[in-house]
């Protein structure tokens, strides 16, 4: 009887990472506001653009940056006319999301939820 | 009284099958559970709770997880890995429902605390390694051990954007009745790992024996209890690591994005360690492996904290913590395995899996105690130090061979 063998590990991973791109693409579309939504969203711009560039596309879509989060790009904003998540795709945006939180989590032993990480972490706002 | 087993026919089984769905099940396990973080917010705001309401929940799961594991361990290999991972699937699964209806304390330990915790135990990798040990030919053991540990790190990947994604699109509570389905999905996975008892090739030079005579024998052998002593080591590091890192870093003045990268990079690193761990304890001494290892950690966390702490530091730092991360599963399984042999490897690592969780509490809660004490990580990063070279005196002087106790006298030793 034969049994696998690297390729099929790597065969697997491969097929996982898939999985997990799915996932996220499922994520992006999921998580989209609709264009007309306005209050306090996540703004998420192309990781290539600067902050200056950022900040300014954020305040021509009408809104206010309220904070940067840890992933690049992504941006806690506020804009109270309606129109303003159409307005931010529309000031370069890939996307305004509602999304709390997307934690970078650890698979260990030990997945404690600790308050001081989750505040870290959070793009809540 | 003890006999030698008598051989039996290898069963008819697809290698290629059992290893896929081994590694899945346990990607699933460890994965829906790696999402938890992502509910803190919703729920807790849903009901009115602290931060630390849903933080200790999931410490109660971890610790139900901790001392479930040997009789999860003990009941797959009395009653075969197929029924208790049924079972536990169904447990885990009703611990995700519940939690999407837990509007009170004790329904959010009950369904997330307990019932989660009992589910991990009984479908994590211990068990699905545990399998693998009795199917795979003792040459590829190892191996297997580091593709299921790699596997089940890569859970994360998976269920983190899924978790987001069905938070985001419908709700936290649908979301975790979504998690709780894909937990049952293990019911198919499972089928291939399906073999009884008797239709498994034995090991001819495993002596037959009862639970209790299993527990005291290994509890009579000094190397079992070097390595379950080792292993609390790693479970001190892993917890610390996990829980104190970024706010330390971010303490040290890096940036708290790269603190967050941080985490993902030891995700990614693990995930390589684990299963070069598997190959490396295929061919070389998993004993000397185990301690090179530890010390590896150690030196990497002295130096670390004694050099400046720059972002390239930090993502050297994390690239080998990541390394050396999950790298001790396969390793700790294999000796287990050698020392005690297959018949009882489920519950016995069990054992050993309990103080790694018992570790893994107090390097959370003495990271947090020392820090609030004294305002600084200094202490306990300087005992994780200590610790992982305690952890590599204690796996030096075991005896990589069957320990008497449980060898056939004049038997050969696999």
């Amino acid at each position: 009887m034969k049994w696998p063998g690297h390729g099929t590990a790597g065969a697997l991973f491969a097929a996982i990472l898939l999985v997990s791109l799915a996932g996220f693409a499922l994520f992006m579309h999921l998580g989209r506001v609709t264009p007309e939504r306005s209050g306090t969203m996540l703004a998420v711009f192309p990781p290539s653009m600067t902050e200056t560039e950022v900040f300014a596309n954020i305040i021509e879509a009408g809104g206010r940056p309220v904070r940067p989060t840890w992933m690049p790009g992504t941006w806690v904003t506020y804009g109270d006319t309606a129109g303003y998540a159409g307005r931010l795709e529309a000031h370069g945006a890939i996307g305004a999301y509602t999304s709390a939180s997307f934690l970078p989590q650890l698979a260990g032993c030990f997945a404690f939820v600790d308050a001081k990480a989750v505040q870290l972490f959070t793009l809540d706002q | 009284m003890t006999t030698a087993t008598t051989p039996t026919p290898a069963p008819s089984i697809n290698p290629m099958l059992v290893i896929v769905c081994g590694c899945l099940i346990a990607l699933i396990a460890f994965g829906a559970r790696s999402t938890m973080g992502l509910f803190t917010a919703p729920i807790t705001e849903a009901n009115g709770w602290g931060r630390e309401t849903f933080a200790l929940a999931m410490a109660l799961q971890n610790l139900i997880w901790g001392m479930a594991q040997p009789f999860a361990g003990a009941f797959a290999d009395k009653f075969g890995t197929f029924r208790v991972i049924i079972a536990g699937a169904i447990i885990y699964a009703a611990g995700l429902a519940l939690m999407a209806i837990a509007d009170s304390v004790f329904l959010l330990m009950l369904s997330g605390g307990l019932l989660m915790g009992l589910g991990i135990a009984m479908t994590s990798f211990s068990v699905i390694m545990a399998s693998f040990a009795r199917l795979v030919p003792p040459e590829k053991r190892s191996w297997s051990f580091g593709i299921a540990t790699a596997a089940s790190s890569m859970g994360q990947f998976v269920f983190a954007p899924l978790g987001q994604a069905f938070i985001s699109g419908f709700g936290w509570q649908m979301a975790l009745l979504l998690l709780a389905g894909s937990v049952l999905f293990m019911f198919a996975l499972v089928l291939p790992l399906r073999v009884s008892r008797g239709g498994v090739a034995r090991d001819e030079t495993e002596l037959e024996m009862s639970i209790s005579q299993a527990l005291a024998r290994a509890a009579g052998s000094p190397s079992f209890v070097l390595l379950t002593l080792g292993f609390f080591v790693c479970g001190f590091h892993v917890a610390f690591m996990t829980v104190h890192l970024p706010p330390l870093l971010v303490q040290e003045g890096i940036d708290a994005q790269l603190a967050a990268w941080s985490v993902g990079i030891v995700g990614l690193f693990n995930i390589v360690g684990a299963y070069t761990a598997g190959i490396v304890g295929g061919k070389y001494s998993k004993r000397y492996s185990l301690t090179l290892l530890y010390l590896a950690r150690s030196v990497a966390m002295a130096l670390f904290f004694v050099l400046p702490i720059t972002p390239l530091s930090t993502v050297v730092f994390s690239a080998c913590l990541g390394l050396l991360w999950l790298s001790t599963i396969p390793l700790t399984m294999g000796l287990v395995t050698v020392i005690c042999g297959t018949r009882y490897m489920a519950m016995l690592y069990g054992v050993v899996f309990l103080s790694h969780q018992v570790g893994s509490f107090l390097g959370v809660w003495l990271g947090g105690r020392l820090y609030d004490q004294t305002g600084t990580y200094d202490t306990v990063w300087w005992t994780g130090v200590a610790l992982g070279l305690f952890a590599a005196l204690m796996h030096w002087p075991i005896k990589e061979v069957r320990a008497p106790a449980f060898s056939v006298p004049g038997g050969a030793q696999v």
